[in-house]
């Protein structure tokens, strides 16, 4: 092609190419965009997406959600905030099939997961207790509920004798709370694994509401008017000692300033 | 009858294909030449065989794979204007690259065990590390290539990839200190190297990832000061370095000589104008490593600032993505490769073009998808496949959770 006529087309063509190259940056952010907002609906209708389950003051019965991994603290950025704990006192992470890790950020702490001292790492489960300065809190989770080997066991274990030997906690007195409800998971056929759900349309099995968690109300305040008193308490070492509560400093500032 | 709507995908990947056809057609049309015409075919099937057809075989984000797939045709096409050998080779880099992609897909989605892979990373990283001090060759003051069987390869741009990995891996398992000193030593065997433009990108990615997994401005602070007092010490023990802040303040001091690369592509840019000169018409030859560092410069002669601004623009967009990317992952590993993979290439953007068009210090870098080089452009690529390997597990998370809320309204 002569040099003169490519010219002429290649300088009509820079603005095509540039209408070209605005179109795309346009539509590209539309689509991010568009993206977005279907994905922030998605959420919006999966409110329990990303999350493990909740953990519950046994105090108060107010529940925070528990993401997947996060840290347990006072600090701004920790994902389960309680006001009185230190910036930073205990790191968690859910591992499939194990349970829920948690690791306390420092090496001197006071924290009890079912009435056992951690020391390095723990797995708490699903209804397993975790005592922290002032706090006494309980792990409700609705992943992690097939583990196979804790539901083989509860649904063995006895309900007379029931004591779990993994955590050391009584069976009966968890079932006064309602949330677990583990008289009813004993009567779980052992054919029947914990993973299967039922189809939409398909009659319930009955034993799948202990897996429900979620539908558990939070149970009322009153019910936790003595939490740990030595009648539901079932580690006796935990009730004659109990926790002292000491808040930091700091905590105790941010405390004030809330009430204020 | 109601015409069907498009997608936003369909209207995004037709008005690139229509691009890169015209734009390849204009050059086939200056010199008629066979494989000109086989170009034009070519890059837009790649093109949409990358973007079309790897969402079908696994959840993807097609978004970014528009993007990165847009990035890397321009490089092509940019390549082919300047030297149609090296657009070819880029055209072949750009194959392999994507097969690279899907291979660190498959590998982010498939593993789920990292400890025994990322050891054996890092272990790797340092001996391809140590390669270049050993075998290595020097090219632009910067003894980072080694050769095998006839290939020439910068070791550091793979050591990259695996930085990402290894650093990502210990921060999530809150290893701080081992993360930090890895890192050191990679940075150490850079400057032994003398790249400094890699050291700088490793060490800024560094100390965002640790920042991210630590939210300590202790570290942030302390990252601040080593980078300043380590600027202070290059400065002073770098000749080169010395230079290259003194053509940046004036690049005219010395034009025909230390200030030629930027001075020229000062000139090729404000040649372009708002508009170009016009594929196949500028005047860019005269830019030294024109094809690498400065690919840029071409892109704003050729077409211009407003194109000039929409390609930072994609850029902007695809760290955004993959900022996104982050923020949704389900897991603290995956959280952190995914930003640490955004921010490097962010940062590896803004560092040249920044270099360019003399907002900062030049450094050789390469501008990423775009430049010529087959190290770079399989390195990026690697690092969008593990971003796209994140996204992809994301998308099976959320399909999962809207199972479970299926069975749930099943239930109810």
């Amino acid at each position: 092609m002569p040099s003169e006529t490519y010219e002429l087309i290649s300088l009509g063509m820079r603005y095509w190419f540039v209408l070209l190259g605005v179109v795309i940056v346009l539509r590209a952010a539309r689509w991010a965009l568009q993206d977005h907002r279907t994905y922030m609906r998605t959420l919006r209708a999966l409110p329990d997406a990303g999350l493990i389950g909740e953990i519950v003051n046994l105090e108060t019965g107010e529940s925070q959600p528990l993401p997947r991994e996060g840290v347990i603290g006072s600090g701004k950025a920790c994902d389960v905030r309680f006001v009185g704990l230190r910036r930073r006192e205990l790191e968690y992470y859910f591992r499939d099939g194990i349970g829920v890790a948690v690791v306390p950020s420092h090496r001197r702490h006071q924290i009890l997961l079912d009435g056992d001292a951690i020391h390095g790492r723990a797995y708490a489960l699903h209804g397993s207790r975790l005592s922290m300065p002032g706090y006494f809190l309980r792990m409700r989770l609705f992943a992690g509920l097939n583990l196979p080997d804790l539901s083989a066991e509860l649904a063995n274990a006895p309900l007379d004798a029931s004591t779990d030997t993994q955590s050391g906690f009584n069976m009966e007195d968890l079932a006064g709370y309602g949330s677990l409800a583990p008289s009813i998971m004993a009567d779980a056929p052992l054919e029947m694994p914990a993973t299967v759900y039922p189809q939409p349309g398909e009659a319930r099995p009955e034993h799948l509401d202990a897996e429900r968690t979620w539908i558990y109300a939070v149970p009322p305040p009153e019910v936790f008017q003595q939490p740990w008193s030595p009648e539901v308490t079932a580690n006796p070492s935990e009730s004659q000692a109990p926790i002292e509560t000491r808040p930091s400093k700091r905590a105790g500032r941010r405390s004030k300033r809330h009430e204020k | 009858m109601k015409s069907k709507r498009r997608t936003p995908a369909q209207l995004l990947v037709s008005t690139i294909i229509l691009f890169f056809f015209t734009a390849f057609l204009l050059l086939a049309l200056k010199d008629f030449q066979p494989l000109s015409f086989l170009m034009t075919a070519l890059v837009p099937l790649i093109f949409f065989a990358a973007t079309v057809l790897i969402p079908r075989l696994f959840p993807a984000d097609r978004l970014l794979l528009s993007m990165v797939n847009f990035l890397c045709a321009l490089g092509v096409l940019i390549l082919y204007r300047m030297n149609p050998k090296q657009g070819l080779d880029q055209a072949v880099n750009y194959g392999v690259g994507v097969v690279a992609m899907l291979f660190f897909i498959l590998f982010v989605r498939s593993l789920r065990h990292w400890r025994q892979p990322i050891m054996l990373l890092a272990v790797a990283s340092i001996v391809l590390m140590a390669l270049p001090l050993i075998f290595g060759t020097e090219r632009n003051g910067a003894r980072a290539w080694i050769s095998v069987f006839g290939l020439s390869f910068q070791p550091s741009e793979m050591v990259k990839v695996f930085l990402l990995l290894v650093v990502s891996y210990l921060l999530s398992k809150r290893n701080v200190i081992p993360a930090a000193l890895f890192a050191g030593i990679c940075l150490l065997m850079l400057m032994l190297q003398k790249d400094l433009g890699t050291a700088l990108i490793y060490y800024a990615v560094t100390l965002i990832l640790i920042f991210a997994a630590t939210r300590s401005f202790f570290y942030l602070g302390a990252g601040f000061i080593g980078a300043l007092v380590g600027g202070l010490i290059g400065y002073n023990m770098f000749s080169h370095v010395k230079r290259r802040v003194r053509i940046w303040i004036d690049p005219w001091y010395d034009y025909e000589g230390a200030g030629y690369q930027i001075v020229q592509s000062l000139i090729a840019m404000v040649n372009g104008g708002v508009w170009g000169t016009g594929l196949g018409l500028g005047h860019a030859y005269d830019i030294p490593a024109n094809t690498t560092d400065f690919v840029f410069s071409i892109i704003l002669n050729e077409f211009g600032l407003v194109f000039g601004v929409c390609v930072v623009l994609v850029y902007l967009l695809l760290f955004l993505r993959g900022i996104g990317i982050a923020l949704r992952s389900s897991s603290r590993f995956y959280t952190l490769l995914s930003l640490g993979a955004s921010c490097l290439i962010a940062l590896q953007t803004f560092i040249i073009i920044g270099g360019n068009i003399k907002m900062i210090p030049l450094t050789g870098v390469t501008l990423p998808f775009i430049s010529y080089g087959g190290s770079s452009l399989l390195s990026s690529m690697c690092i969008m496949g593990i971003l796209q390997g994140v996204a992809s597990i994301n998308e099976d998370d959320v399909q999962e959770d809207q199972e479970l809320a299926r069975i749930q309204e099943g239930y109810a």
